[in-house]
């Protein structure tokens, strides 16, 4: 079965919004650890924010891997609203956020990424279909912004690996452990 | 100088208990408590709050006593016995432990009371305090080492260890560990300009 999978950049405090404020550096064992999380990507899931800040800087952006991914795979943003820029592969999904996801997965496919979005990843966080979560997290306390986990109830992970990259930054890896709701008694 | 090294569990979400105080979502186990253990030769003085100082006397003065306790607790207990304990409260008027006379009892002054203990000879010290005396020592730079163990799981509502810290500062990650329990042992230190 395809995998829904959130990656995304934290501070060690959890913020998760503009990261680009406590990312300071970018090295090669995040390189290959982003490499690694898109390879079997071949959809991702995009809050209405993150596609309009997105579409106009990945189109004309060389920074590898990333830009070719995301400019080419097929990308379904949760909005009420027409999308209004021009970016190839994009559409808005249809009906609720969560029933598309879990449609999504039934179909054949590679995972299905979550980047950035912070508002679309709690609530496929919330909504229990989320498989993976794959963080990179600063060696900084932001201070300030929305944090990625505020608001989302309780949920059962499994470390499935951690690593430092050589400036210091925190690969880790969670898989969740989904609750069988049906098994009520 | 000495050192305020502080250790604390989380779950991912930053939280550091739960919204009645509850602690039970900790996948604390031999390994987690070895690797907390291992402050004991580090250091030599602890810091508490009121009410952090107020349970730990409740429970650690009576474990010698109990016998069912467990040799890591005596040991721990032995080791809060001989240790320095600081505590931080406006409220309170003395710190007891027991007949000990090892108690020192900071009521205002924060940050110069804790850097002029620094500057005294000794072993580093062990910051164990509630969220809030923690961020208050983070917003006034006092902590030199952040030993931080997340814990496999998002609690959705608890007392989180970082809210009220307003002040943008870097780290430098040391050590990252994952126990078989798939607890993330961090050590991190800040980086000071």
């Amino acid at each position: 079965v395809r995998k829904i999978v959130v990656y995304e950049l934290l501070s060690l405090d959890g913020v998760a919004e503009n990261p680009d404020s406590f990312f300071a550096d970018w090295d090669e064992a995040m390189d290959a650890n982003l490499a690694a999380v898109i390879a079997t990507q071949d959809a991702v899931i995009l809050g209405r924010r993150s596609y309009t800040e997105w579409a106009q800087f990945w189109p004309s952006s060389q920074i590898q891997p990333f830009a070719t991914f995301i400019n080419g795979v097929t990308k379904y943003v949760a909005t009420s609203t027409p999308l209004d820029r021009d970016w190839a592969n994009a559409t808005a999904l249809d009906g609720g956020l969560v029933k598309f996801v879990r449609d999504l997965k039934q179909q054949r496919g590679g995972d299905i990424g979550v980047h950035a979005s912070i508002s679309v990843a709690q609530a496929l966080l919330a909504a229990g279909v989320v498989d993976e979560l794959r963080l990179v997290i600063a060696p900084r306390i932001a201070g300030r912004g929305r944090r990625l986990l505020d608001g989302v109830p309780s949920i059962q992970l499994e470390s499935i690996r951690s690593e430092i990259s050589p400036t210091g930054y925190l690969l880790v890896d969670y898989r969740v452990i989904h609750q069988n709701l049906e098994n009520n008694g | 100088l000495r050192k305020v090294i502080s250790l604390i569990h989380l779950s991912l979400d930053g939280l550091a208990s739960g919204p009645n105080d509850e602690l039970d979502w900790i996948s604390y186990d031999a390994e987690l408590e070895q690797s907390a253990h291992s402050l004991h030769a580090l250091t030599d003085a602890v810091i508490w709050g009121r009410r952090t100082y107020e349970g730990m006397a409740s429970y650690w003065l009576t474990v010698p006593g109990n016998p069912e306790s467990t040799p890591a607790e005596l040991e721990h207990a032995r080791y809060l016995d001989g240790a320095t304990k600081i505590v931080v409260s406006r409220t309170l008027d003395q710190v007891t432990w027991g007949d000990a006379q090892n108690t020192v009892l900071i009521k205002d002054n924060v940050a110069d009371e804790i850097n002029k203990i620094k500057q005294e000879p000794g072993k580093d010290i062990w910051f164990l305090g509630s969220p809030v005396l923690a961020q208050t020592f983070m917003q006034l730079d006092l902590i030199d080492e952040y030993r931080i163990n997340i814990n496999p799981t998002v609690m959705g509502q608890g007392k989180p260890f970082f809210t009220d810290v307003t002040r943008q500062f870097p780290l430098k990650l040391l050590e990252a560990k994952t126990l078989k329990s798939g607890v993330v042992c961090l050590r991190y230190e800040p980086v000071r300009k």
